[in-house]
């Protein structure tokens, strides 16, 4: 205001201080009063004109104000909103914890409602709402409202049933927090693999994900002996954190040992292991082991002969929300562990839509490395032992020798289908097994996103001078966090094969420096393999034995991809674009005092001050 | 109302001198134009005889043109014994009278008449006196009476019929010390002229019409049975001033004062203005049968004066 002030006594100055006009004799005015005239019944005529325009704005923008009816310059005609609402849009926003990414969605889909005219079309990505198409705003945003998060991977394009003029026309808006997943390669990989998806060049990705931390616990075990070490067993714990993300992570680790009257009651303080703060390089591992043997003289101090609690967490930990991994529990029998000692592992990292898949136990089948049978599944304890927290977890007994163990997958059986492979993250990835799930057959290999981090690290392809592979093969570096590899039907006949690899890198040389590969296993499989994997199983194996411990596994799918050229570059946008396309409300009482202003002056300055005359 | 004397006194164009005007304004080149556009006239009214304009007026001509019945007092040489025989009345002849053609030519004298045109152009007034000189001679060659006057707010100098081509150097005289006062005011000044009985002859006017009532006062002369040729004279300035994009123009003559601000078809506009007003005076003159010459200060005058004559305004 003050620059609007400054600039208007400039210009009245100027004008005041404006050279007095020079005198000039002619023989006559006649002429020149003709022509004085003439431009003065111009200038009454472009007064009227200016005076009826500014009239008729003034009472539209009265009618607008009293109506309430808002402008849709530049509306899209007929747009297509598509709402992912399948399990990663239940995350929390790190900026709002109350509201999860679902939320913004609807909220998104609501502002591009507002850029929007005629008919729009809704959907989501669980299949459980739409295509429904709406003639009017209010019907559409409330059925935006009513979309609801449904968990699980299962993300579907839904048949939107366009004709085909009209799927060339309509714009798509595509809310989702795994854009990579659909928009498809980036356009190096793209070129180099001639690859496609049948997303049109009128879709818009609105990108939901967030730069989470990603930093969790992949392992938190229990030995009775150190690997390596000789002489008498003593008690301790191997842990394990992963920073997935792109910076580095500061954070705390804490490791607690409580007693179960501690976690049901809350009771006042637990007795602290471990308290330390870590920096953890960008996808780098730390790993520790705890001597537990305070940890069992403390529980032998205090309540003797109850099994106690190990709980290791980190703050601040994951920023998503995500049933966490910044959380570790690890249930210690009382007293030192004996060599036919029982010990009951818990692992909470299990997804809440599981919980009444596992009120049938008699569906899992856990598959590890320790003597066949030896571990089972606890079938009574499908909740977790924080009653404060509702998420199941998974509870597996073990009775055998004491070693170190890892469950390489977990695997749901149900009737009359194939196999499906929970996502399981960090001890599906130690090993490498979920390899053995993915479905040969799909073009598109879909990491699950825990965070926005890994899915878009899944999409990294490598330098060609690393792969080493033959043109049009492409790879992709496998975060250790990306539990799941999921197929994609909509793409069956573009994949030739998919050649997977395990690898392992030095752990030393993660938080600096240049990767270190200290081992390389690759195996190929083909849409025909009826087995496949199952040589990246064994060649895991392998590499497992020879690197060191707790060494990150990396796997590496490589696939070949025929028969499509020109892939359209779909545009992402952001959340922040959105809103700002869709501009601040329209100021109708502002531009309607301006309008009035704007009229008043005019009038005055045409009647008093004779700026027309 | 003064006298070519008085007139002769207060010279303001130019020399103060009115011999030096004089000279200046009809040299000899003038008197070459001039022998010029004599030759081109008697080329151009071949045939014709000097002096002889065909009058209503019944006189002593030798040309007949009628009977009328013997009165009294009438001579009796008139009278035409051979009707006298026939019809056994008296019956006189009558003859057409051969009479001179008056030629009155009006000069704007006006300030705005004054006006200074750019350098080595000739200003409307001079211009404008040549044009009559002009006239003037051809007038008299033709045994024409030609009666001078300029005139402001009324007629301000004026100079006695003059006949006979010897009167040429009185005409230049009268015109040399000729000079600009004042408004015009065009009504008053033909009232004022054309207030004493004047016989039907040739009106030339010669001004800018740049006033108030521009040519309309012309418009009286229809009653009096003239015939009128309206000049127009524009020097460049007038048709095209180039003014400062905002300025305050003075009227010479009467002192008022116009602000123009800044407008970007100003000369368009004022051209066609210029247009506009000439062809007032054109449908004025149409109107009642008279010619009209649009004329820029900037030509020759003899330039003029050929096209009068080829248009056949100074034919009769």
């Amino acid at each position: 205001m003050i620059w609007l002030g400054a600039a208007a006594v400039a210009v009245v100055l100027l004008y005041l201080l404006r050279p007095p006009a020079r005198r000039f004799a002619v023989p006559s005015t006649l002429l020149w009063q003709r022509l004085l005239e003439r431009t003065r019944k111009r200038r009454r005529w472009l007064r009227w004109l200016l005076s009826l325009l500014l009239s008729l704005l003034f009472v539209l923008l009265l009618v607008a104000t009293l109506f309430r009816l808002e402008p849709r310059f530049g509306a899209v005609a007929d747009p297509v909103i598509l709402i992912d609402n399948t399990g990663s849009m239940g995350t929390r926003l790190a900026a709002d914890p109350e509201m999860t990414r679902l939320d913004r969605a609807r909220s998104l889909a609501r502002t591009l409602l507002d850029q929007s005219s005629g008919a729009i079309t809704v959907a989501d990505l669980a299949g459980t709402f739409g295509p429904t198409t709406f003639q009017s705003l209010d019907e559409a945003a409330r059925a935006i409202d009513r979309i609801q998060w449904r968990p699980g991977l299962d993300a579907r394009l839904p048949n939107l049933f366009l004709r085909s003029t009209e799927q060339e026309q309509r714009a798509v808006y595509l809310l989702t927090d795994r854009p990579a997943s659909w928009a498809g390669p980036d356009e190096r990989t793209a070129a180099a693999t001639r690859r496609s998806v049948p997303l049109g060049a009128n879709w818009t990705l609105v990108d939901l994900s967030e730069d989470a931390h990603n930093i969790g616990f992949i392992t938190l075990s229990s030995t009775h002996s150190q690997p390596g070490t000789l002489g008498a067993p003593a008690p301790s714990a191997f842990i394990e954190l992963l920073n997935g993300g792109n910076q580095t992570q500061t954070t705390r680790l804490v490791v607690d040992v409580l007693t179960p009257d501690q976690l049901t009651r809350g009771a006042p303080q637990p007795a602290r292991l471990l308290e330390r703060d870590l920096e953890i390089a960008p996808r780098a591992t730390w790993t520790g082991a705890l001597d537990l043997s305070r940890a069992y003289a403390l529980v032998e101090q205090r309540s003797p002969g109850q099994r106690v609690v190990l709980r290791a967490s980190i703050e601040p930990g994951n920023a998503d929300q995500q049933p966490a991994d910044d959380v570790a529990w690890l249930v210690l029998d009382a007293g030192p562990l004996t060599i036919d000692g029982s010990r009951r592992t818990e692992v909470r990292r299990w997804p809440r839509w599981l919980t009444r898949v596992l009120e049938t136990s008699g569906r899992l089948r856990v598959n590890t490395r320790a003597t066949p049978g030896a571990v089972r599944i606890l079938p009574n304890a499908p909740q977790g032992s924080d009653e404060s927290d509702p998420a199941p977890c998974l509870a597996l007994a073990y009775d055998g020798e004491p070693q170190e163990i890892a469950v390489d997958d977990v695997t749901l059986r149900l009737p009359g289908q194939p196999p499906v492979a929970l996502p399981w993250t960090a001890v599906a990835l130690r090993s490498a097994a979920d390899a053995a799930t993915i479905d040969p057959s799909s073009a598109w290999l879909r990491a699950q996103p825990s965070t926005a981090e890994a899915a878009s690290i899944a999409l990294v392809s490598a330098p060609d001078s690393e792969s080493g592979r033959e043109p049009g093969c492409v790879q992709w570096h496998f975060d250790p966090t990306v539990a799941h590899l999921e197929t994609r039907p909509e793409f069956p006949a573009l994949v030739e094969s998919i050649l997977l690899s395990v690898g392992a890198r030095s752990t030393a040389t993660t938080a600096s420096g240049p990767e270190r590969w200290i081992g390389d296993r690759w195996s190929s499989t083909s849409p025909d393999d009826p087995n496949p994997g199952a040589n990246l199983m064994r060649d895991a194996e392998g590499l497992r034995a020879t690197a060191p411990l707790g060494a990150p596994i990396t796997l590496v799918a490589t696939g070949a991809f025929t028969g499509q050229t020109d892939p359209p570059v779909i545009p992402r946008i952001t959340p922040e674009e959105v809103a700002r396309r869709a501009g601040s409300p329209w100021p109708r009482r502002s531009l309607l005092l301006v309008a009035l202003a704007a009229l008043l002056l005019f009038e005055a300055g045409t009647r008093f001050a004779g700026w027309t005359e | 109302m003064t006298d070519s004397s008085a007139a002769s006194t207060r010279g303001r164009s130019g020399d103060s001198s009115p011999s030096a005007n004089r000279d200046r304004l009809f040299g000899p080149d003038f008197f070459r134009r001039l022998q010029r556009l004599k030759l081109a006239s008697r080329r151009l009214v071949a045939g014709t005889q000097k002096g002889e304009h065909r009058s209503r007026k019944r006189g002593s001509g030798i040309e007949f043109a009628d009977y009328r019945p013997y009165v009294e007092g009438d001579g009796l040489r008139f009278v035409d014994w051979g009707a006298y025989l026939r019809f056994d009345k008296l019956l006189v002849r009558q003859f057409e009278e051969d009479g001179d053609l008056p030629v009155y030519l009006l000069l704007d004298c006006s300030e705005s008449m004054a006006g200074k045109g750019p350098e080595g152009s000739m200003r409307k007034f001079d211009f404008s006196r040549r044009v009559l000189a002009a006239i003037a001679y051809l007038s008299l060659e033709n045994l024409d009476r030609v009666i001078l006057a300029g005139f402001a707010e009324g007629v301000v100098h004026r100079c006695p019929a003059l006949r006979g081509t010897n009167q040429i150097h009185r005409v230049l005289q009268f015109l040399a010390a000729l000079d600009t006062r004042l408004s015009t005011n065009l009504e008053t000044s033909l009232r004022d002229f054309f207030g004493q009985p004047r016989r039907p002859g040739l009106v030339v006017v010669v001004s800018d019409f740049l006033h108030e009532q521009g040519a309309s006062p012309i418009h009286k002369l229809a009653g009096l049975k003239h015939d009128v040729l309206v000049v127009r004279v524009l020097d460049h300035q007038n048709r095209a001033p180039r003014l400062p994009r905002r300025t305050r123009v003075v009227d010479v003559e009467t002192g008022d004062e116009l602000l123009l601000e800044e407008q970007p078809d100003r000369a368009q506009v004022y051209a066609d203005l210029v247009a506009e007003h000439a062809d007032e005076i054109r449908t004025l003159c149409r109107r009642n049968s008279w010619a009209f010459i649009d004329a820029d200060s900037d030509a020759h005058f003899d330039d003029l004066i050929l096209a009068l004559m080829r248009s056949g305004h100074l034919r009769r």
